[in-house]
């Protein structure tokens, strides 16, 4: 919470243009940009040391080879184990981490769970598609987004909903 | 190992399990993650029905199931047929030499995000015991 909320300020004070052309502004200016990058660091090793990516490795490591589990699984791929690491690095600030696993058709997935009736679920194809399902309550959403590099405003909207109290 | 055939048709209120056969697929909080109740590649999902069965040859099949795919048996999944025919899948009996009470939940739709959501209801509504 106290970098969350460190990150936020910094961010907003590195988002305000700074006009004045004095040594002073120009060096307020730099620090603020790399306060900026170094939080920025901090979170993806934030996301690194709560164990996910460790996780994410360990996970692949498990279902490399074909009928992993023994039900005639397809292998986790490389590129989907990089489409996973791009896209928990492409999560945004005070995000909570996700808990990982993989399905039989080789996909990865990303889990945020707060009761078997809340929950979001992203399954990560090394194409970069991102299949999501989502239980909330009583309502359910689902459906296919592709990934860019940034994460889609839907599945973030759904992390969100999950996280909330 | 098993008590008398199972009958071929499947009954509403007749238990299934789905062994538990990795560690992940047990959260903290010993509720279950979808990832267990994904179909294979094969389009349906492998479980066991609990007809006439006492828990040890129930165990038993697990046990059984886990040592021949060299995994761990963590647990058992308890589903009721009724909670999968609500998601519009079937339940087929497919008993094997070595599992007469073997069963396969069919029927799943080809898209991959309603297998997604139709999984997390099975999880939801499965319960899981641990393996004493």
């Amino acid at each position: 919470m106290i970098i969350e909320m460190t990150a936020s300020t910094v961010l907003s004070f590195g988002a305000v243009p700074t006009y004045g052309a004095s040594e002073t502004a120009q060096f307020v200016a730099e620090q603020a940009e790399q306060g900026r990058r170094q939080l920025h660091a901090s979170f993806s090793f934030g996301m690194d040391g709560r164990g996910v990516l460790e996780e994410l490795y360990s996970v692949t490591k498990g279902c490399l080879v074909a009928d992993w589990d023994g039900y005639g699984a397809a292998p986790v791929r490389a590129e989907a184990f990089a489409q996973a690491c791009r896209f928990l690095k492409a999560l945004p600030f005070g995000v909570q981490a996700p808990s990982v696993g993989a399905e039989p058709d080789g996909q990865l997935t990303l889990e945020w769970y707060r009761s078997p009736r809340r929950l979001l679920s992203v399954s990560i194809t090394p194409d970069g598609d991102l299949h999501y399902a989502a239980l909330l309550g009583p309502n359910k959403a689902y459906g296919t987004e592709a990934f860019y590099g940034e994460v889609p405003r839907p599945i973030l909207d759904l992390i969100h909903r999950v996280q909330a109290a | 190992m098993t008590a008398p055939d199972p009958p071929p048709a499947i009954t509403d209120d007749e238990l299934l399990a789905r062994f538990m056969l990795f560690s992940r697929w047990i959260r903290e909080d010993r509720t279950l993650r979808p990832d267990g109740f994904m179909p294979s590649p094969n389009s349906d999902l492998s479980v066991t029905r609990q007809f006439g069965l006492s828990e040890v040859a129930l165990w038993q099949i697990g046990q059984a199931v886990a040592d021949a795919l060299q995994k761990i048996l963590y647990g058992r999944a308890d589903l009721k047929t009724a909670d999968v025919r609500r998601q519009r899948l079937q339940v087929d009996a497919a008993p094997l030499s070595e599992n007469l009470n073997h069963a396969n939940i069919t029927g799943w739709p080809p898209d991959k995000p309603s297998q997604k959501i139709i999984a997390q209801e099975l999880a939801a509504s499965a319960t899981f015991v641990a393996r004493e």
